[in-house]
């Protein structure tokens, strides 16, 4: 792998963004190896983000939080006391 | 201030990378198709500032300590997001809807502490990154020990249904599970919950730099793993 492939590797997340400095335009029309890896990263980052279209927000999000918050209205003015998080029996 | 030639030069490198997206291979270098990416981004941009409004509203009343009504507004302009966000981290519809509430449960506690580094949502998703994160640390500790008992294999997705885009999205999920956790905070945080590198950086301590080039490196690792698991 070339000097100039491995700078594209390293800045594959401006290229997505499509801001690759312009030092390396020429070597990405010139190296399909390059051009394949940014492809290829660049249908992955959307499929990160389609792996959340799973996800079903519950109706009831909102009101099940308000109705934890506290009862009273009372606004907090120190932190909730950390509970233990020793998993210990 | 970049000058119009590099900006249209910008533009035809994103006009490429969507080009090689669409499968055509071929550069964008068409005026139109430059004016269509152009006015795209002017959409963007206009969702954006009513994003940035949301986001300022609920920082002023986090400040001034109005814990309540940050909350209520943030769970119900957030909730969706970060909901989706726990998903990606935990793997599980249910334990994702409990870590959201749990997040705007401890927002709501910790309010008194916000001090406005980042956006709001930043912080908001700070925290739920959190609270994923000593649920991941506790389910390691409760499969070490299931561990002793069962031996079990787990088996990623078929590659070769990877066309399908439900599979694909599990085969995604799969992949992003198989990452050391910080890998899969980056890319969700980045791709996901689409938040800025400015806002990656605040989140995890690093400098903006460092963000993008984590990012890129966690992206490249997710890769291994899929063609691995292919």
């Amino acid at each position: 792998m070339r000097e100039a492939c491995l700078e594209v590797t390293d800045l594959v997340a401006e290229a997505i963004d499509g801001v690759l400095p312009a030092r390396l335009e020429a070597h990405i029309d010139a190296c399909a190896d390059c051009r394949e890896l940014l492809r290829e990263a660049t249908r992955l980052s959307d499929a990160i983000h389609d792996a959340g279209d799973g996800y079903q927000h519950a109706h009831d999000f909102e009101a099940r939080v308000l109705a934890a918050l506290d009862p009273d209205g009372v606004e907090p003015t120190r932190p909730m006391r950390r509970r233990s998080a020793d998993f210990s029996p | 201030m970049a000058s119009r030639i590099e900006l249209k030069s910008r533009w035809c490198v994103f006009g490429t990378i969507m080009g090689l997206m669409r499968g055509k291979g071929a550069r964008v270098e068409d005026d139109v198709e430059v004016e269509d990416l152009r006015a795209s981004s002017l959409a963007i941009s206009g969702t954006r500032v009513a994003a940035d409004a949301r986001d300022t509203r609920i920082a002023a009343r986090l400040l001034a300590r109005d814990a309540h009504g940050a909350i209520a507004l943030a769970a119900h302009e957030y909730g969706p997001a970060i909901g989706r966000l726990c998903f990606l981290l935990l793997g599980s519809q249910s334990e994702a809807d409990e870590a959201a509430q749990e997040t705007l449960i401890a927002a709501y506690h910790s309010a008194h502490a916000y001090r406005a580094e980042g956006t709001a949502r930043a912080w908001f998703f700070g925290i739920a990154r959190r609270i994923c994160g000593q649920r991941v640390s506790a389910r390691l500790r409760q499969s070490r020990r299931l561990a002793m008992l069962l031996d079990d294999h787990l088996h990623g997705p078929d590659a070769s249904v990877l066309h399908d885009h439900a599979e694909r999205d599990a085969a995604v999920r799969v992949a992003l599970e198989s990452l050391p956790p910080s890998d899969r905070e980056l890319l969700v945080l980045r791709y996901d919950a689409d938040q800025s590198f400015r806002d990656i950086a605040t989140t995890l301590g690093i400098d903006e730099a460092a963000a993008r080039k984590r990012v890129g490196r966690a992206l490249m690792r997710l890769r291994q793993q899929l063609t691995r698991a292919s």
